[in-house]
């Protein structure tokens, strides 16, 4: 009986964890409707500033990669090209 | 004199204050003469995000940067990621995808080459492919997280995926409060949340 109670416990936690945690799965939503998105909504592209962090981990690259390699995962997120929208048009 | 010492020190100090401005001391870094087109085609692509187009100039001062970082790998992969958002803003999409994935095999570690042929897969009408690229291009933490959450979001939604595409607009939502952007397309979403018990 004692056995049964941990089991049930254990699959109430492990059904419920996803909710209690706050993050949603695809599998825990249903989109019943969604209206078309607007033609004017752009995805965004990415430049590589040239000037500023990454060239100086370019510059690293160049001597040693495995020292770059570790420069990157220390630079500070650029926020240089945060707000460029691309308009490519459809 | 003293007028003449007092006019010495004032001149300097501006020259100092002048020189420490971030300004001055970025036109005072000197390039070589690669690196300078390869900040010249930064610039343009930059700029060309900001226009949303681009001209014959941008795409030339991108070509010379790629035909002058033709002996270093990461500079050429910079190189060739900045010049597909050139051909992005001139909607060559197949020009893209070549130019990006030609950075990838330069270095395989540059999110915003994923990101952007993501983007022109997307354009392309082959949404799939973009999902794939944008979620190969999450793993290597890119800057400006939120818009690469937020494209894949577009990209799911047009390859059908609606749970997918919405909880993608929420997390870029999440990732940026101030932006409101992705709020704008979660208010044309209408969801329940399934019953565990289902």
């Amino acid at each position: 009986m004692s056995h049964c109670k941990f089991f049930a416990t254990a699959a109430f936690l492990l059904c419920t964890s996803s909710a209690f945690a706050g993050e949603l799965k695809a599998s825990d939503i249903e989109v019943v409707a969604v209206t078309p998105r607007s033609p004017d909504v752009r995805p965004y592209a990415m430049a590589i500033p040239f000037d500023g962090e990454k060239r100086v981990v370019m510059a690293r690259d160049v001597q040693d990669t495995k020292i770059a390699a570790a420069a990157s995962r220390d630079v500070p997120q650029s926020t240089q090209v945060q707000d460029r929208k691309i308009a490519a048009g459809r | 004199m003293s007028l003449k010492i007092s006019f010495a020190i004032a001149t300097a100090a501006a020259i100092v204050s002048f020189a420490a401005t971030p300004s001055y001391a970025q036109t005072q870094r000197s390039f070589s003469g690669a690196e300078n087109i390869a900040y010249q085609c930064s610039a343009a692509a930059i700029a060309a995000q900001d226009k949303g187009t681009a001209t014959e100039g941008d795409l030339a001062a991108c070509d010379m940067a790629v035909r002058l970082s033709k002996n270093s790998r990461s500079h050429l992969a910079i190189a060739l990621t900045n010049r597909s958002v050139i051909h992005l803003m001139r909607n060559e999409y197949d020009a893209t995808i070549a130019d990006t994935s030609e950075a990838l095999l330069w270095d395989s570690k540059v999110p915003e080459a994923l990101v952007n042929r993501g983007v022109a897969q997307m354009m392309a009408g082959r949404p799939r492919d973009a999902v794939t690229d944008l979620t190969a291009s999450l793993k290597l933490s890119p800057s400006n997280l939120e818009r690469v959450y937020f494209n894949r979001a577009m990209a799911r939604e047009d390859s059908g995926d609606l749970p997918g595409a919405y909880l993608d607009y929420r997390k870029a939502s999440q990732l940026s409060p101030s932006w409101d952007r992705p709020k704008e397309e979660l208010k044309r979403f209408t969801v329940v949340q399934k019953s565990p018990i289902s």
